[in-house]
């Protein structure tokens, strides 16, 4: 009863922080300065570790699906198949879970820390909103960055599938692409790439949620980041569900 | 460029090879929906479109030329199907292509084939109405394939029995099939035929050459057919006849033949009683061929007499050797001797 109790306060905490987020992003002034700074930390910060996780993924996922395809003979299918795979779900879900693990954690960490030394109080004093400099541009570039991110985690994971295809099948680059390309529809890349904007701006919430609210004294600041990672991680899920539930109904999938 | 900008410039190229990164992949896909790029539409009318979407691909001649964009319900039996066709491959197709909805493939989506047409129609134009051909559907396929096996069945079943009844040998086939004998006698025949052939060969060639000799006029016939003055002879002969009163003569000698004809039947009439009298076993003769009594007694004369004449026969030779009668065979002998001495 207690557990349901506390589930439904934090659920409810959190709707709020969004609610409050939304109202703040469109006021002025914006704090762009801090924004580019925050996209570039989760953007370029984070590609090489998404580069590598994409690339691992393509080629992991067509050597292991390979063989099952070449029992049925269809190894002509592999591009679409890995490719629609890679598009439509790895490469967003992948990528969303590398990002909820490194910025949800480091957002986490940073607010707590900053709370917990009462930085943001100071900034109250100031005169600078602290929702505004700290939570608005984090979950803002979080949001922005992600879709990025994902498409270069699609394009390397597709390369790497590639490359698989290529030693093991002799398939040509312009096979294996016009192939790929020729089975994409914008029905596959148009819900992935909306979704992500959700997965980020879910990543970016509840990092900055957990840190801005994080518990007084140090031992604040872990849990405020290891809670951040494990809700961000459960949240992509969920997000990722009603999203392909949603884009059923615009799409026929 | 100072250290605050730095990771902005950063920044912006990242943002801008994903930007690249999906620019390429959106044209990409759209190239292949002909998003982009000058289209035309045409539209083509089916009554049914076997699971055809928009979006599947247009094939001229196998190569995809575009998609279809709509497929709209006009009424219960007709079905419009439009698409969108790259502007380039215009002007190959004509007006009287047709188009058809096959599968890509055992188990892949729909298409939409346009085949060539005939004759030399003009190119085609945005809005244009294609005939369309209703392929065979796999099902149809299927349940015209099972009626024919139904067909296979009955027919190899039917098979089956004339293979047994020939096997078992009823009929003529397997006769022909297993019976040596005929085979012999039918090689018989055949060498007969060919004799018989050969001799209706000769006999024409007989037949031609008398009927060449009659054209040319030469013996009897031909001389009846051609010789115009054996008929004025023959004229004169029947004139002669009917002055000598050969007539009359023969009409006598006619009676005089009747006359012996009748007696001649009555004469056969007795003849016929006799021979009637005979078999019924009248008279002695009658008796004699026809009682079977007398005829077994007069083999057991016979008989008699045989066994008669075998005693006599052995008495004589008895005889020969009695001393009484003895010199009289000797003298018989040698007088025999001398004759045949004599002629020598």
């Amino acid at each position: 009863m207690n557990g349901l109790r506390t589930y439904f306060l934090e659920t409810g905490q959190l709707s709020l922080f969004a609610f409050r987020y939304f109202k703040e992003v469109f006021k002025m002034p914006f704090e762009t300065k801090e924004l580019l700074r925050q996209c570039f930390l989760i953007g370029n910060k984070s590609l090489f570790l998404v580069i590598v996780t994409g690339f691992i993924m393509g080629l992991v996922l067509t050597l292991q699906t390979r063989p099952t395809m070449m029992d049925f003979g269809a190894e002509a299918y592999m591009p679409s198949m890995v490719g629609i795979a890679i598009i439509r779900e790895i490469g967003p879900v992948i990528t969303a879970l590398i990002c909820a693990g490194k910025i949800g954690s480091s957002i986490g960490a940073e607010l707590g820390s900053m709370k917990v030394t009462e930085q943001i109080d100071a900034m109250e004093v100031s005169g600078t909103n602290p929702f505004k400099y700290l939570v608005v541009t984090r979950i803002s570039a979080a949001t922005l960055m992600l879709p990025v991110l994902v498409i270069f985690a699609d394009a390397i994971a597709l390369l790497g599938s590639f490359l698989v295809e290529n030693v093991k099948g002799h398939v040509s680059f312009q096979l294996y692409f016009g192939v790929l390309f020729e089975h994409l529809e914008f029905s596959d890349l148009n819900p992935s790439v909306i979704k992500s904007f959700f997965f980020g701006f879910v990543i970016g919430l509840v990092g900055c949620y957990k840190g801005y609210n994080s518990k007084k004294g140090t031992s604040g600041v872990g849990l405020a980041a290891n809670s951040a990672v494990v809700m961000a991680s459960m949240l992509v899920f969920i997000v990722d569900f009603i999203a392909v539930l949603i884009s059923d109904i615009f799409y026929n999938l | 460029m100072s250290k605050d900008q730095s990771y902005i410039f950063r920044l912006g190229i990242f943002v801008t090879f994903a930007a690249i990164l999906l620019t390429a992949g959106v044209y990409l896909i759209g190239e292949n929906q002909n998003l982009f790029g000058s289209t035309f539409r045409i539209s083509s009318i089916f009554s049914n479109v076997s699971g055809l979407q928009p979006g599947n691909n247009v094939r001229f001649g196998g190569v995809n030329i575009g998609t279809v964009e709509k497929i709209l319900i006009v009424n219960d039996s007709t079905l419009r199907v439009e698409m969108k066709i790259d502007e380039s491959v215009k002007e190959h197709i004509k007006k009287d292509a047709i188009a058809s909805i096959g599968s890509d493939g055992l188990v892949g989506s729909m298409v939409v084939n346009i085949n060539y047409g005939k004759g030399n129609a003009p190119t085609i134009e945005n809005g244009d109405i294609l005939p369309s051909y209703s392929r065979l559907e796999t099902s149809d396929l299927l349940n015209t394939l099972g009626k024919t096996n139904e067909n296979i069945a009955i027919f190899s079943n039917d098979l089956l029995n004339i293979a047994e009844n020939i096997n078992k040998g009823k009929g003529m086939v397997s006769m022909l099939l297993y019976d040596s004998l005929l085979a012999i006698e039918f090689r018989q025949s055949i060498t007969n035929i060919k004799t018989t052939t050969a001799y209706l060969n000769e006999t024409g060639k007989q037949l031609k050459l008398i009927a060449d000799q009659i054209q040319t006029g030469d013996g009897l016939l031909g001389t009846l057919l051609k010789d115009t003055s054996i008929m004025s002879r023959v004229d004169g002969v029947v004139s002669r006849l009917e002055e000598s009163r050969f007539y009359d003569q023969l009409d006598s000698t006619m009676q005089n033949l009747q006359l012996a004809s009748s007696k001649i039947s009555g004469f056969s009439e007795e003849l016929n009683q006799l021979t009637l009298d005979l078999n019924d076993g009248k008279g002695t003769l009658g008796v004699i061929l026809k009682d079977s009594l007398l005829a077994e007694e007069f083999k057991q004369t016979l008989k008699n007499l045989n066994e008669g004449s075998v005693l006599l026969n052995e008495d004589l030779k008895a005889l020969r050797h009695n001393f009484l009668t003895k010199k009289y065979f000797k003298r018989l002998e040698k007088e025999a001797k001398k004759k045949e001495k004599a002629n020598n």
